[in-house]
């Protein structure tokens, strides 16, 4: 596998490490949320697969359930897995991750589950509970919550997921982790040795090739890129906050106009990768629930943030930002209000920051661009 | 905008102040109306019953007790372990809506310039903007980590327009079940130490007890009413599930609002003796909103009983799934069954966790109360009950045989869509079930 082969994983749904994975006999999960424990989907030699809208063309099919104030991202999903071109999952896992996305587990099983092809009644579907605050007695949950999805999932692909088994898939995605955090440091230097966009990608990429695959290319890509030369030609350097972006082609409005991502707080980026799992304790489990309990989290957790600020302005100072973007697709009420709160601390900080808006699809780059670029001539 | 002469009043709750003012104004105005109007009657009952909440909760107020804010689907009984000020917050967003000549718009707006986005809940919307101006000062803001992504996301920015206006969150677990109801009894024990802790008081179990005998009792009487109601014609108007819908999330545990219901009972079986609609009106249509009422236009369903001959049997808030507390136990299980009641809370009940619950609640209250049809206010903010429209609708269809109407709206806010439309979708469907 080479890198460029790694990126092109990103412009389709399934591509041909999925292929070779399933030739395998093994099994490709889709999720939604990054508080999904891929440790045990991995464990059980399970490829866990990061639900994207890629490919969507609209959402006449989400549409004759859900309604325009649900969430485009999520819709943009259900559309293609209505249409079939999910049809390469043998599971979903679905979360109370916010009120667009926990509906999806009861469109399944209302109006899916054994009425389409390629989901028949018995299809392995989870959901799980995960706590709006982050206490000792939600992670204690949460444990008990892993535990009986290791125990479902078990059940659904008939394998026995045993410590050993878990604390080498705890290994597996820390390296991964690590990996992504030493690309991300090559962001944030002066003159970094890639854009936003192609940050993007490989999160992306990452999210979408069996994890054993992605570390090597990583590796090989770290090592290539430190001895790159970085980029100079920018006239302002932009973090990236808010809800979940999928479509590089985002990042590329921004950066056409001058300002480059060198770093961000979104869940397709320093989210995903920031914490790590204790590694080879007697209790995976608990060192699973402890890593999903304390990561970084998104506005779900109703008492972090405070924690997500603190963060955010660890990244500002380490990346020597000039300028914040907030963005979000439409009517996500989370994300609206904390970036709300995030606008006016930031501003009290004198740090620029921009609001932006967005439908899933981006039907209206050229009032983005206008914004951005006045936003970067601002800044500058 | 409240009367600018509140604006210097150091009071925490500037809004109930006005608030009484308007309810005494009101009830002096609805003394005086001559004859036997059944909504001037009813409107009369709840008045009755809002007045002395919002009078003691400005009396005690005056006498240094803490302002606590608390959310509709908090178990507002263990406020009462405590010399408090109980106030529901989304009650109070609705009750400006429905009572206050200049309603919440303009609450609304102030926090959509801060940078709310616009299809966040009014009901919180109002408060918050409220807030923002500091009409109200909460000392503490008690809330659920539930029914929707507007609690979530609402709560923490009380805290930050004012930083003395702390929020404590009780964890909902998304089951129903028993691992969700043990997890959520701790949640509910260890809350009311956490708030003896913050408020510095010993907690009276004794005061505890009496709100839960309140609230059993404002159960009971509600059920009994309900039953009335499977009559045909319905003995109770249209404007009544509106008014019982503010009046059970806004005065929990308190005795006004047994008061209201024992009088609203007494109206309820005589019309229930005569075989009759009050005011005489025909029922032509009766019909369940599984959502809520349109509260930014209170006369509508009275519009609706009197020129439509429609009957609004029930929205979310106007049925009770969960059952009285048993006080004869020991205090661990009334912390359970008031888990299990709080885990039941309409509106929480069918938006909190899976969608067969609001499905299979509609279809049986349709069932049970012989519904023609169903409407459902597609409260803009709602995001996790519209995806349940559609499998709603088929449901209603299929095992009742009847429609279900879908409007955009939202509930406190005019502006969203015109009434004027609404009137118009909802005449449309009604002429196709004449």
């Amino acid at each position: 596998m080479t890198f460029d082969e790694l990126m092109k994983t990103t412009e389709t749904l399934s591509n041909p490490y999925i292929d070779e994975w399933k030739k395998q006999g093994k099994k490709v999960m889709g999720y939604y949320c990054t508080y999904t424990p891929e440790e045990i989907l991995l464990a059980g030699d399970v490829m866990g697969y990061r639900m994207r809208g890629t490919e969507a063309e609209g959402t006449s099919l989400a549409d004759t359930i859900m309604t325009r104030f649900n969430c485009s991202f999520i819709r943009a999903t259900l559309d293609l897995i209505m249409s079939g071109k999910y049809s390469f999952l043998d599971g979903l896992v679905c979360q109370n991750s916010c009120d667009h996305a926990r509906r999806i587990y009861d469109i399944f099983n209302y109006k899916i589950l054994g009425q389409m092809e390629g989901f028949p009644k018995d299809y392995p579907l989870f959901f799980l509970s995960i706590p709006h605050l982050v206490t000792e007695r939600g992670e204690q949950w949460l444990k008990d919550e892993f535990g009986i999805f290791k125990t479902n999932l078990e059940n659904a692909i008939n394998v026995k997921i045993s410590d050993e088994k878990l604390n080498n898939s705890i290994k597996l995605l820390n390296e991964n982790r690590r990996l992504l955090k030493e690309i991300h440091k090559l962001r944030v230097i002066e003159k970094p040795k890639l854009n936003g966009a192609d940050m993007l990608k490989i999160n992306i990429a990452n999210a979408a090739v069996p994890k054993s695959i992605v570390n090597q290319e990583l590796k090989n890509y770290f090592d290539q890129l430190k001895n790159k030369e970085g980029i100079s030609d920018y006239r302002a350097r932009i973090l990236l906050i808010g809800s979940v972006i999928d479509d590089p082609s985002f990042l590329n409005i921004i950066e056409g106009v001058g300002g480059l991502v060198v770093s961000d707080m979104l869940c397709y980026g320093t989210r995903n990768y920031w914490d790590l799992t204790d590694e080879g304790t007697s209790d995976p489990m608990g060192a699973i629930a402890k890593r999903y309990n304390e990561k970084i989290s998104c506005p779900r957790m109703m008492n972090r943030h405070g924690n997500r600020s603190k963060f955010l302005n660890d990244l500002i100072k380490e990346a020597k930002v000039d300028g914040v973007i907030a963005t979000r697709i439409e009517f996500c009420d989370t994300h609206g209000c904390d970036n709300m709160i995030f606008e006016h601390e930031l501003e009290e900080a004198n740090v620029p920051i921009l609001s932006l808006d967005r439908d899933y699809f981006l039907g209206d780059t050229g009032r983005f661009k206008t914004r951005c670029e006045a936003f970067i001539e601002q800044i500058e | 905008m409240i009367e600018n002469k509140y604006l210097n009043d150091n009071s925490k709750i500037i809004p109930l102040k006005e608030l009484m003012e308007v309810a005494e104004r009101g009830l002096t105005l609805l003394d005086q109306v001559e004859g036997e109007d059944d909504e001037y009657t009813i409107l009369k009952y709840y008045v009755d019953a809002l007045a002395p909440y919002v009078k003691d909760c400005v009396e005690k107020e005056e006498a240094g007790w803490p302002v606590v804010g608390h959310h509709f689907a908090f178990p507002a009984e263990i406020l009462y372990f405590f010399d408090v000020v109980p106030v529901c917050v989304e009650a109070m967003s609705y009750a400006f809506a429905i009572i206050a000549q200049h309603g919440i718009e303009s609450y609304i707006d102030n926090m959509e310039a801060y940078g709310s986005p616009f299809h966040t809940c009014s009901a919180q919307k109002g408060v918050l903007g409220m807030s923002l101006e500091k009409l109200f000062k909460f000392d503490l803001l008690a809330t659920p980590s539930g029914p929707c992504d507007n609690t979530i996301a609402s709560y923490p920015v009380f805290q930050y327009l004012q930083e003395q206006q702390k929020v404590k969150v009780l964890d909902v677990p998304y089951y129903r079940n028993d691992r969700s109801l043990d997890y959520f009894t701790v949640e509910i024990t260890n809350f009311v130490d956490e708030l003896a802790d913050f408020l510095g008081q010993e907690p009276n179990e004794e005061k505890f007890k009496k709100a839960i005998e309140y609230e059993n009792k404002n159960i009971t009487l509600l059920r009994e009413l309900n039953e009335l109601k499977k009559a045909c014609p319905c003995p109770v108007g249209s404007g009544v599930a509106l008014l019982n819908a503010t009046m059970n999330v806004a005065l929990p545990a308190r005795q006004e609002r047994a008061i209201y219901y024992e009088k609203l009972l007494q109206y309820a079986k005589k019309y229930y003796k005569l075989g009759i609609k009050p005011n005489d009106n025909e029922e032509k249509i009766r019909s369940i909103w599984p959502n809520m009422c349109i509260y930014f236009k209170p006369k509508y369903a009275n519009f609706l009983d009197r020129r439509r001959g429609v009957t609004i049997l029930f929205d979310v808030f106007n049925y009770n799934f969960h059952d009285p507390i048993n006080l004869n136990k020991d205090i661990d299980d009334i912390f359970k069954q008031l888990a299990l009641q709080c885990l039941n809370y309409p509106m929480a009940r069918q938006a909190s966790g899976y969608a067969n619950q609001m499905v299979e609640d509609t279809v049986f209250l349709s069932r049970e109360y012989k519904a023609d049809c169903a409407i459902f206010t597609n409260h803009i903010s709602c995001k996790s009950l519209q995806p349940i429209v559609q499998l709603l609708r088929e449901a209603l269809r299929d095992e009742l045989g009847i429609p279900l109407l879908s409007i955009d709206v939202d509930v406190g806010d005019k502006r969203v869509n015109p009434f004027r439309t609404i009137k118009k979708e909802v005449d449309t469907f009604l002429k196709t079930l004449f």
